[in-house]
């Protein structure tokens, strides 16, 4: 017995949360951040040369009085060298990637930028006192950068990167490997260390302020292109399928009359046309029919597309009375295949859609009838359970297993349902998938080739359009 | 002899369905919109009226015109069969039956889905008559 699941889609605004947590940001984007983040260097480069210039030229005791100990020599300047040397690097590197430069080729020069940043920061640290004063939390810049920008996992990395190189900085002092350094004097006056630590701790606000308002600015820019060209997208989609389904709607009409026109003759002129004449004309009179059987069938599924059949979709709808007038409006095509139906239902109610779920009901039983032998049983059944189950199960040639993961695919047939059923579209499963994809409800498919198939669906008692498609 | 007239928009539906219903015995009369259509059908005497749901200027005229012919005395009880694809095309598939006649929504005898079928139509229009 093989089985094959159809869930219906995540609704969209979810889907698009899962799709930026795990694949991140494009190429594009990731190179414009990466030009951002030298900007923001020049600026660390230019704080770190007022350092040093305060160190050389402002009056130290005042300082002292204060308890900082202004950098005493020239690491200042070397930090911020190294660090506009980095960044020219980084500049050179930048220019040389292109628009549409692959995605690995950026993220190799961000892993570039951030390594060197921390190497400098540690040392920075280090200078400024690992141990005695706050300055660790100026990795917090990093790691918040690094999450909005690099995604998840790999933000994760630049913590533990972080948290590494804090800690070497700091045995390093413990086990006096290096000299232990301060910019706060031990043992100066309490009072005033206590206003440096808040004059720090407010410069750490301030720049995450800068920082987080300034990514968030990007990130609104952002989403309102994306809205924008989604929109765009959309509306092309929307015309198209409403060209689509007039250029099929205006083919309708000439089968149509031509069924018509076949009518007037085999009700006026019947018996004055010879018996070879009369074949042809039944035969015109079935593939006209078949045609505009077929349109129908492209209409209905056109219109679940763009949204047009949709309404509202909580409506109280009684499954058990939808159920009846299906097998009732199928009555004939279960006699022609002498096929027996057997409806085994519980009252229930859903809210929903009842338009949309009886054009999925009259697609899947006469599915099941059609394919069913001869003389065979089809079974619907309606229980209760966390969803609505409505269980449609014949007995006829059943799905091949290879077959099974494609039967909701638009015009297909397996060779044995064409074989079976020459005049099938190929569209009443796309059709089921649809609406099933419209008012969120799973299909589960249970078949064995010869034995027979079950549709297991599971409608939600409530259902929450936030995925069905806009009106159109 | 039976006289039906026929309100559709699609001019080879009514042609054809006119040489069907004249051919067995029916005087037929016809048009294609709404214009003068009480007055029309009052001139006519029309035994059975038959109207098509969806025109080119409102998808749901025929509707419209069984409410105003159900306004005249004389039309209150007149048979009206009411064809139409609105199933197949309208905004709603699938939901427009027998089930649904109505005095007030859908005041008319009989709803029979397109395309016609035309021994089932003839059938009707006899039960009616």
């Amino acid at each position: 017995m093989a089985r094959y699941t159809f869930q219906p889609r995540v609704p969209e605004d979810e889907a698009e949360t899962l799709s930026v947590g795990s694949a991140g940001m494009g190429a594009d984007l990731l190179l414009h951040d990466a030009r951002w983040f030298t900007r923001i260097r020049w600026a660390v480069v230019l704080t770190l040369t007022s350092i040093g210039l305060l160190g050389m030229f402002w009056p130290s005791a005042w300082t002292e009085s204060l308890g900082v100990l202004l950098p005493p020599c020239c690491w200042p300047f070397v930090l911020a060298a190294v660090l506009a040397c980095l960044n020219v690097v980084n500049l050179v590197w930048i220019s040389s990637l292109r628009h549409g430069v692959s995605d690995a080729a950026v993220r190799s020069n961000l892993w570039f930028q951030i390594v060197s940043d921390l190497v400098v920061l540690t040392v920075l640290v280090y200078f400024a006192g690992p141990v005695d004063t706050p300055i660790a939390f100026a990795y917090l810049f990093h790691i918040v950068l690094a999450c909005i920008f690099i995604g998840r996992r790999d933000s994760f990395l630049v913590t533990l990167l972080s948290a590494l190189l804090l800690l070497v900085a700091i045995v390093f002092v413990q086990v006096e490997l290096l000299p232990r350094r301060s910019i706060l004097i031990a043992g100066g006056p309490i009072g005033m260390a206590i206003f440096v630590q808040y004059g720090f701790t407010i410069f750490v606000w301030f720049v995450v302020w800068y920082l987080a308002s300034s990514i968030s600015d990007m990130v609104r820019r952002r989403d309102h292109e994306l809205a924008s060209a989604n929109a765009r997208l959309r509306q092309a989609d929307e015309d198209k399928n409403r060209q689509m389904l007039r250029v099929t709607h205006d083919l309708k009409a000439p089968f149509s009359s031509i069924e018509n026109f076949v009518q007037v003759l085999k009700h006026v002129h019947w018996e004055l046309l010879p018996e070879g004449a009369q074949g042809i004309i039944t035969k015109i009179e079935a593939r006209a029919g078949t045609l505009r059987a077929r349109i129908g069938e492209i209409l209905t599924l056109g219109s679940l597309r763009s949204g047009h059949v949709s309404g509202k979709s909580d409506i109280p709808t009684a499954l058990r009375e939808l159920l009846v007038d299906v097998v009732e409006e199928l009555k004939e095509l279960a006699s022609q295949k002498q096929v027996t139906v057997v409806l085994d239902a519980e009252e229930l109610s859903v809210h929903s859609d009842p338009r949309q779920l009886k054009i999925l009901f009259m697609n899947l039983v006469a599915n099941a009838i059609t394919y069913s032998n001869e003389g065979g049983a089809v079974e619907l059944t309606l229980r209760d359970g966390k969803h609505v189950v409505v269980e449609v199960r014949d007995h006829g040639i059943g799905i091949r297993e290879d077959a099974l993961p494609h039967v909701f695919e638009d015009f297909y047939r397996s060779k044995e349902a064409a074989a079976f059923n020459p005049k099938s579209t190929g569209l009443g499963l796309a059709t089921v998938r649809q609406v099933a994809e419209n008012l969120g409800i799973s299909i589960e498919i249970e078949s064995e080739e010869g034995v027979g198939t079950a549709f297991h669906l599971g409608i939600p008692i409530r259902h929450h359009p936030t995925g069905l498609p806009s009106e159109g | 002899m039976k006289r039906i007239y026929l309100v559709d928009d699609d001019v080879d539906l009514v042609e054809s369905m006119t040489m069907i219903l004249e051919a067995k015995g029916y005087a037929v009369g016809s048009q294609n919109d709404d214009v003068n259509l009480v007055a029309n059908i009052r001139e006519f005497n029309a035994d059975v009226i038959i109207l098509d749901v969806m025109f080119p200027e409102d998808d749901s005229a025929g509707f419209k015109m069984s409410r105003l012919l159900r306004q005249e005395e004389r039309f209150q009880t007149k048979p009206i069969i009411m064809l139409s694809a609105v199933n197949e095309e309208g905004d709603f598939p699938g939901k427009f039956s027998n089930k649904d006649i109505d005095d007030a929504f859908l005041p008319i005898t009989f709803f029979m889905d397109k395309p016609v079928d035309h021994d089932a139509l003839i059938a009707k229009i006899e039960e009616l008559t």
